[in-house]
């Protein structure tokens, strides 16, 4: 094994990892830091992908309180109260330093004052965005400070294992595995930070950036770091659908339906009145998610397991001013909006749950810090669109100086060598009886599994049968090769990614079995009442003798409770909004 | 133009071989990505090529298609309207696995010209300024705006005859920094920047193959100018 060493490694090359890496190098530029990416820095993630914007209370009319308030009803409640209140108040912080500091530029109106668009569940337009291509502004300008810092980054480099002191209880640093050389790299870190974008991927169905497997909800897994909520997993409900294309999956942004798009199925109904006909297609985006897939599993689909958005009536002109990057894309794959209902289909998006941080981003593991979709608690059971990406930047940033604060005193952690060894263990040589390419049949497998048992809806038969199923995929996975060399071999790849997608599936499995009713984003059609008096999380966490623990934590309820917040929201209407950049008056 | 219901896909591989593979088309709008999905998931598990996104936006999937610049998650094949479809890699990087290329040179290009912001006085401040979008040289720096480093036209450059110098991409941001008023150095960064030595016809390949559409050619010759205005 080669053997490496760092102050502080970070794991993920997305907008949490980047602007750690940056806020780190700036509060003590001798740190030696690390920045270690399973695909290439800054251009890997979803932080890229963003299109919606950026939610931050800036107008005078707006508070932070709205924007609050908004958030917790959003997750139904359950989101850890203090992550969220530093989500609110410390999203203009990081704006400000974005644009001042690190050169990026978010649209004006006319009068020069910045132009904040409306987004699902939000009482307030405070959505910042450059046009629909608000994440490549943020990860290229975050990308090009890093690299000015010249901070230590690595490409195709993935983390494989967290390594531990003897004790077991400090994260020493991590085993990662170069794409390049085949081998497994030890790295030992005084403090390490996990955020590699969560799971949605997981799913045979997605809009995320499909390299990301869970790979860090894993890692710190395996490591025996406390997991909250991790049955909380977000669905986008227009995923387009474009024949057996790759493309199938990515978002059409939510304005269509906020603009007044309708929903039809096969037969042509709009069948929202079925399930919420006071708000239609304007419903919350797991609702809505979830009247589809209710659709298709009715045989109310099309054969291509879709329904249809229908924005015809809302003119070519209107849906080019509007939406011209979804008008575009829709056009490559053969549906011109203006004159052809759009397939779409529900995508898995966004994973609320994950390693359960404080405000500083210390896991439960002293040494390791998680930030971004790694992290959990800040959405609750479901998040607002606006308010991911704000996550990473303001839990970005926190991390990268909690690090840096934390190394004033601490000292590095010796790690524990049996441990070491046993993780390499999984990369000695085997012959398999398996194909290499079964690693993609069964990441196909398990797509389908989580998409039909673990997806939007739930229940106590289907999560048992996944149990059974998660198992046979194990099994299977075992039965393909591990290669002498594994250098530059996607399928082995693969398969460690399979590997972890199986653990984050059945951490997903066991909480949404223990979680008996159904609130957000998580429904058990065995159980679809909110459990209207009990407010819990679920935490879960392993053992060193390998058992897995789950259990009820009470959601501290300090500075909301329930009776503060009755309600709902709904998508905004949303105005046409100003051409791209637009020059006149 | 047809529906082709199968292409015969080409791909130029690490130890140099091509290899060949009879490749269904399901539907005239499927990309590149996906037949070399289809191989590697059907036929060869071990063909090595980037995606991350699948949308156009994160630029790792760049490759030459039948010998032009372009994203492998955009390019449909119905567009191609032929029944051979060549997959290289980008010309002018290292190639490390396949069709995978090594984009460090050009991530190196605008590290090595400090293509970053340097905030100014206004770097600290708790606010947003008001800037109307018409004012100034806002128009300008966001006609340039939205590189997703893909490496296509530094391919595309290397074929238009070589070029020394930064690429195009890192000429781009350049021009960006220099005309915006936040950045501290501004057009002082234009003095040390050397010159990129491009043909007119190379220079014009550069816009056809920004799979964003970036005007680069007009990005070089406005640099150009204003350095011939700066007197270096
Ligand atoms: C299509 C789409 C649109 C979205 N639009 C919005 C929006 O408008 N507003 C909003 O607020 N949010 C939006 N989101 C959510 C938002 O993108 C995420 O909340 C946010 O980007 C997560 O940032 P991150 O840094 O945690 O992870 P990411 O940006 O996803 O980065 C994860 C990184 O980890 C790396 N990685 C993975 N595994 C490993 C490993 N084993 N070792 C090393 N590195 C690893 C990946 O390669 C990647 O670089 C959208 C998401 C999608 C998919
Ligand atoms: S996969 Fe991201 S641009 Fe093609």
């Amino acid at each position: 094994m080669e053997r490496a060493s760092c102050d502080v490694l970070i794991i993920g090359g997305g907008g949490a990892a980047l602007y750690a890496a940056i806020h780190c190098h700036d509060a003590n530029p001798r740190l030696d830091i690390m920045l270690a990416c399973k695909g290439l820095v800054g251009k890997s993630g979803c932080t890229r992908m963003v299109q919606g914007g950026y939610n931050v209370v800036l107008h005078p009319e707006d508070s932070f309180d709205q924007h609050y308030d908004d958030t917790l009803r959003g997750g139904s409640l359950i989101n850890d109260q203090e992550l969220a209140w530093t989500l609110v108040t410390e999203a203009p912080k990081r704006i400000f330093e974005l644009e001042n500091r690190y050169g990026c530029f978010f649209d004006r109106n006319a009068d020069g004052t910045i132009h904040q668009r409306p987004l699902a569940g939000q009482s307030f337009n405070r959505t910042i965005h450059r046009g629909d291509l608000t994440g490549i502004e943020l990860i290229s300008r975050l990308t090009e400070q890093a690299f000015a810092r010249r901070l230590r980054v690595v490409n195709d480099l993935r983390g494989v294992d967290l390594l531990l002191d003897q004790g077991g209880r400090r994260v020493a640093g991590a085993i990662l595995f170069d794409y390049h050389s085949g081998a497994l790299v030890r790295v030992q870190a005084k403090a390490v930070l996990l955020a590699t974008g969560g799971a949605a991927p997981l799913y045979r169905i997605t809009a995320a950036s499909i390299e990301k497997t869970g790979d860090g909800l894993a890692m710190a897994w395996r490591a025996g770091a406390e997991l909250i909520d991790m049955e909380m997993m977000q669905f986008h409900p227009t995923g387009l659908i474009a024949g057996g294309g790759a493309i199938t999956g990515t978002v059409l942004e939510e304005g269509l339906r906020g603009a007044g798009g309708h929903l039809l199925n096969a037969a042509g109904e709009r069948f929202m009145e079925r399930y919420d006909p006071a708000r239609m297609e304007r419903s919350t985006r797991d609702r809505v998610s979830r009247s589809e897939f209710m659709e298709l599993r009715a045989g109310r689909g099309t054969s291509e397991g879709g329904v249809f958005l229908d924005v015809r009536h809302l003119g070519k002109d209107f849906l080019l001013r509007s939406s011209p990057g979804m008008y575009r894309r829709c056009l490559s794959v053969g549906y011109d909006m203006a004159t052809d209902p759009v397939m779409v289909t529900p995508t898995a998006h966004f994973q609320m749950g994950g390693i359960r941080i404080d405000r500083d981003c210390r896991s439960s593991l002293l040494g390791l810090f998680a930030a971004g979709e790694d992290a959990g608690g800040v959405h609750g059971a479901n998040r607002l669109g606006g308010n991911g990406v704000a996550e990473s930047m303001v839990f970005g940033a926190r991390a990268g100086d909690a690090i840096a604060a934390y190394l004033k005193d601490a000292g590095g952690a010796t790690p524990d060598r049996d441990r070491a060894e046993n993780s390499a263990a999984r990369f000695t040589a085997a012959k398999g009886r398996a194909a290499p390419g079964r690693a993609y049949e069964l990441r196909a497998e398990i797509g389908d599994l989580a998409w039909q048992n673990l997806g939007l809806i739930r229940s106590a038969a289907g999560l048992d049968q996944a149990a059974g199923r998660l198992a046979e995929i194990e099994a299977a996975l075992a039965e393909t090769p591990v290669p002498a060399s594994a250098a530059r071999d996607p399928a082995f790849a693969e398969r460690l990614n399979v590997e972890n997608l199986i653990a984050v599936a059945r951490l997903i499995r066991a909480a949404a079995h223990e979680r008996d009713e159904s609130r957000g984003s998580h429904f058990r059609e065995d159980r679809p009442e909110t459990d209207a008096g009990a407010y819990y999380n679920l935490v879960q966490r392993r053992d060193p003798s390998g058992t897995t623990s789950i259990q009820r934590q009470a959601v501290a309820f300090t500075r909301r409770r329930p009776e503060d917040l009755a309600g709902d929201t709904v998508i905004a209407k949303a105005a046409p909004r100003p051409a791209l950049h637009a020059t006149e008056i | 133009m047809t529906a082709r219901d199968h292409v015969t896909l080409e791909i130029a591989r690490a130890d140099g071989r091509r290899s060949r593979h009879v490749v269904p088309v399901a539907g005239a709008h499927m990309r590149v990505l996906d037949l070399l999905l289809h191989v590697r998931n059907h036929a060869d598990a071990t063909l090595g090529f980037r995606y991350a996104c699948r949308v156009g936006m994160c630029g790792v999937c760049a490759v030459r298609v039948n010998g032009t610049e372009g994203l492998a998650c955009q390019v449909a094949v119905g567009d191609l309207g032929v029944d051979t479809v060549t997959v290289e890699p980008l010309a002018g990087l290292p190639v490390q696995h396949d069709l995978m290329v090594d984009l460090a040179p050009v991530l190196n290009d605008l590290a090595a010209i400090g293509a970053a912001l340097e905030g100014g006085d206004a770097a600290g401040a708790e606010s947003l300024r008001t800037l109307p979008p018409s004012a100034g040289e806002r128009p300008a720096i966001e006609r340039q705006n939205g590189c997703i480093t893909c490496g296509a036209c530094t391919s595309a450059a290397h074929r238009g005859g070589g070029a020394a110098g930064p690429g195009p991409a890192a000429l781009n941001r350049a021009l960006m920094l220099a005309l915006d008023e936040r950045d501290a150095k501004g057009r002082k960064r234009l003095a040390n920047l050397p010159a990129m030595t491009l043909s007119d016809a190379a220079l014009k390949s550069l816009d056809a193959v920004c799979p964003v559409g970036i005007p680069l050619a007009a990005a070089v010759r406005r640099l150009q100018g204003l350095r011939a205005g700066a007197g270096g």
